[in-house]
């Protein structure tokens, strides 16, 4: 070891802060930098996932997609959902948590009635949805027929126009939970005094709360966005237990599309440069907040 | 702000929540009540056929019929 330091010219903590990041380093280039290296070259091969030589067609795969109906309506499909996730589960979050913070008697059931779907497994909130939207007897179009609105009763996951939005009515439920325990925590964690300064100058409650509590909550509204946006791009689960991406790929999303061409039709090369567009858009989508908690670290540390 | 407008808002954010509250519960509900139901009632229950499936059933017939027809 010595000997070593010397060949190098480091010094004793050097050389220690070097070897405690040895591991680290290898974990991250064997399971980050590897299985994404490994991905890219894969794009570049028609390959079937189990024959021994793969056939270099360069940037082929990439451009087929590109011009795939399929894929365009996928990638449309995952921006829709990107603008869904960053409005409506962040918005109703947001406006259950101002409700709440208004000190309503029985607080406590509702904080737990709104975050429990949160808590459910993406397969068993699509088994949950395939009954709500069930088209002969579902929830839904009980409800509608009690109200006396049968004759708007859809096929909810069977037609191709409307199914997304189906979806998306699924995933309002199932993610709302989050956004509002994040907007929850941080009303609660707002000083009473600024809130009792804003009163006694004469705000009304909508002037305490758009001029005080929400720029307050920028860092939560961060957080919910940041992980939303994430989750918008990875969304997999909720659609392929619902619909299986189905009726004629109408709610496919590029995950689900990736898994499918990979594992039902065995074109590895084409799988691999779909996750590579996907791994772009995300990487160009999410990096404005990446670099937004980067500087909040270095603020806190500078503090 | 007078006393009575003050408790208006509250019992207008009261129902909003309530309103909300069902809503969530709604699903919950539903599939507590489903898993108490025995196999075979699902099956009857999924086997009724609806008019709007059959609408959305409908429209691929005529694409499939141009997509098999002879070209002369």
């Amino acid at each position: 070891m010595a000997s070593v330091r010397r060949v190098f010219g480091l010094q004793r903590s050097t050389f220690a802060f070097g070897a405690f990041l040895v591991l680290p380093v290898a974990l991250f280039l064997i399971f980050f930098v590897y299985p994404i290296g490994q991905t890219v070259y894969i794009s570049l091969h028609e390959w079937n996932g189990v024959a021994p030589t793969m056939r270099y067609v360069g940037w082929r795969n990439y451009l087929t997609l590109a011009s795939q109906p399929r894929f365009l309506h996928a990638l449309a499909n995952n921006l829709s959902w990107l603008a869904f996730m960053l409005i409506c589960p962040t918005g109703l979050g947001l406006l259950l948590a101002a409700l709440l913070d208004r000190g309503i008697r029985g607080e406590r059931v509702f904080r737990i009635v709104f975050f429990l779907p949160f808590t459910i497994p993406a397969v068993a909130v699509a088994a949950i949805w395939r009954w709500v939207y069930e088209p002969s007897s579902g929830l839904l179009t009980q409800v509608m027929q009690l109200i006396g609105l049968d004759g708007y009763a859809q096929n909810w996951l069977g037609d191709p126009k409307i199914v997304t939005y189906s979806l998306m009515g699924a995933v309002l439920w199932w993610t709302t939970g989050f956004a509002f325990l994040v907007f929850f925590a941080g009303l609660r964690n707002i000083p009473e005094e600024f809130l009792e300064a804003a009163r006694i100058e004469g705000a009304t409650p909508w002037q305490v709360f758009w001029k005080v509590s929400f720029p307050l909550l920028w860092p939560s509204t961060i957080i919910v966005l940041g992980i939303f946006a994430i989750d918008s791009m990875r969304l997999f689960d909720v659609v392929w237990a619902t619909t299986g991406g189905g009726p004629a790929y109408s709610s496919e999303v590029l995950a689900t599309q990736m898994y499918d061409v990979a594992f039902g039709r065995f074109q590895m090369g084409q799988a691999s440069a779909i996750s590579v567009y996907l791994l772009g858009i995300a990487a160009v989508i999410i990096m404005p907040y990446i670099s937004y908690m980067a500087g909040r670290v270095s603020d806190n540390e500078a503090e | 702000m007078t006393q009575a407008l003050q408790q208006r808002r509250l019992v207008a954010s009261y129902a909003v929540v309530l309103i909300f509250a069902a809503l969530f519960l709604a699903p919950l509900a539903l599939a507590l009540t489903t898993s108490l139901k025995s196999p075979e009632e699902i099956t009857r229950v999924l086997s009724l056929p609806c008019p709007c499936m059959c609408r959305t059933m409908a429209w691929p017939f005529p694409k499939w019929g141009a997509a098999f027809s002879i070209r002369s």
